[in-house]
């Protein structure tokens, strides 16, 4: 028998479910204009040394937190772990798009599940507890929808990388055989990559990234852009 | 060695900043204050040749109303190499409303095989203002030796009236994924970073845009907001003389938009 979750899991986790993800490079457009990346060689580099280990050591474990606390249905800690996320997104941008991605997925969840706990994180958002982080509605989709924790960070790790890769198409030389190339070899490490996340303790998951950091406070301010982050 | 500092700075009945309370023991020693431009500036010494295994310094300062305090140091801070063990400093800074405190500790030098673990918690209660720097060298670059320490475990969080506003979080080591990446890009990456609360600046404070202006080959500067709340100021450089300079126009810029006299870090004369 086909398990439930999996046909919910692919929906929302594909590029039909509208989320704006598309409109977001997450920091990569200045990257790149940085001189950071150039081509294949150096996208694969960025997700290996960059997009990947914060995955592991922050995005990933916050994701897990929240998904325990939706598991227990402890809204309290689901708004104080939006609010914590908030401030380790030290650029605003990133922070921005975030909340902007994880409200645009939280509506598009609400039209095709009706869940009493999507509803109060909504009014939570509402009432100025959370800003809706994307990780934060991230870990209430695969809860709501009894989506295991694993294959949940399994979606959100593929989704990461592939919006990078995405984004590398309009920005860098490179075709879509180079980024698939670049794809297989970043989501070869999701298996460590999960394994670690899911030991993280929440006291030190965190990650030093100042390069993709400036990067993002710098295209909050950059004359021309393709990407809204 | 356990040392530690406990200053608690507060406005006289003159509105003069003064040290209310102190006390601090070895390896921390304090050189005499002095005010300038209206701060009391406050030189921070460890006058032994650096932090060694299993040394713990914990520094607490509180700014009360209408008090200035520039908290500073005279020359850059070093962790040696530990055999076993690791140092560790815990700094809690807390300022209060129309209280102001400047941290500016010189350049932290982490040699080859140290392990060292900083904590550090900032509170900044509404109308208070805190200007929070820290740099960081790769390591004693001129002998050869650069991102050859051993480990630096680094957390730093930012309350303002009481709401977490920016928390940091990382562990350094050679190996690294971090470090190939900024080595990628600096092969030796100064890095300095500053947190910045004040009532007196807007997200309008023309400085925003002077700091990112200061962009330049071999040196990566960006600021933006943080939530709620404050700012950030993070920056990468290609050399120390680099940073140093950096930092010192970013110093300029932000003091210029809090429309007063930029205290001095050293004593004159």
């Amino acid at each position: 028998m086909t398990a439930e979750w999996i046909p919910f899991l692919l929906q929302t986790a594909d590029a039909l479910f509208p989320t704006g993800a598309y409109a977001h490079s997450l920091g990569f457009e200045e990257s790149v204009r940085l001189g950071n990346v150039r081509d294949e060689a150096g996208l694969v580099d960025f997700l290996l040394q960059q997009t990947v280990p914060a995955l592991r050591e922050q995005e990933l474990p916050w994701l897990r937190f929240a998904f325990d606390a939706a598991v227990a249905a402890d809204m309290d800690a689901v708004c104080g772990i939006d609010r914590e996320i908030s401030a380790w997104k030290i650029a605003e941008e990133s922070r921005n798009a975030s909340a902007q991605l994880g409200m645009r997925r939280l509506k598009a969840l609400r039209v095709i599940q009706e869940s009493a706990f999507l509803r109060e994180f909504e009014e939570s958002i509402g009432a100025g507890r959370a800003r809706g982080h994307h990780l934060v509605v991230c870990a209430l989709q695969a809860s709501e929808g009894q989506v295991p924790l694993e294959a949940a960070l399994g979606a959100y790790f593929y989704q990461a990388l592939a919006a990078i890769c995405a984004a590398a198409l309009k920005l860098i030389r490179i075709g879509q055989d180079g980024c698939q190339r670049a794809l297989r070899r970043a989501a070869l490490l999701a298996a460590p990559t999960l394994a670690r996340a899911l030991d993280v303790g929440r006291p030190e998951a965190g990650w030093f990234n100042p390069l993709l950091e400036i990067a993002s406070l710098r295209h909050a301010r950059a004359d021309e852009r393709l990407f809204i982050s | 060695m356990r040392g530690h500092l406990d200053i608690l700075c507060a406005a006289d009945c003159s509105g003069k900043s003064i040290l209310r309370h102190q006390s601090f023991r070895a390896p921390i020693h304090l050189s005499k204050p002095h005010w300038d431009e209206g701060a009391l500036v406050l030189n921070v010494v460890n006058p032994t040749a650096g932090l060694l295994a299993d040394d713990r310094i914990t520094m607490r300062a509180r700014v009360e109303p209408g008090a200035r305090l520039l908290l500073t140091s005279p020359s850059a801070s070093r962790a040696h190499r530990m055999s076993d063990g690791h140092a560790e400093v815990d700094q809690h800074f807390s300022v209060a409303a129309s209280g102001s405190l400047e941290s500016w500790p010189e350049l932290f030098i982490p040699q080859a095989g140290t392990r060292y673990r900083q904590r550090s918690t900032l509170e900044v209660e509404p109308g208070g203002e805190l200007l929070f720097f820290e740099s960081l060298a790769p390591g004693r670059v001129a002998f050869g030796e650069s991102f050859e320490y051993a480990l630096l475990d680094w957390s730093t969080q930012l309350r303002c009236g009481g709401t977490l506003i920016a928390r940091e979080r990382y562990r350094l080591s050679p190996g690294d994924e971090s470090v190939r990446a900024l080595r990628r890009q600096f092969e030796h990456a100064y890095y300095a970073s500053a947190l910045i609360v004040s009532p007196r600046l807007t997200a309008e404070s023309p400085c925003w845009q002077a700091i990112h202006r200061m962009q330049a080959p071999g040196l990566w500067v960006g600021c933006g907001a943080l939530a709620q709340a404050g700012w950030t100021v993070k920056v990468l450089a290609e050399g120390s003389i680099l940073l140093r300079r950096a930092l010192a126009e970013i110093r300029a810029a932000v003091y210029q938009d809090l429309g007063r006299a930029m205290p001095s870090l050293r004593r004159a004369g």
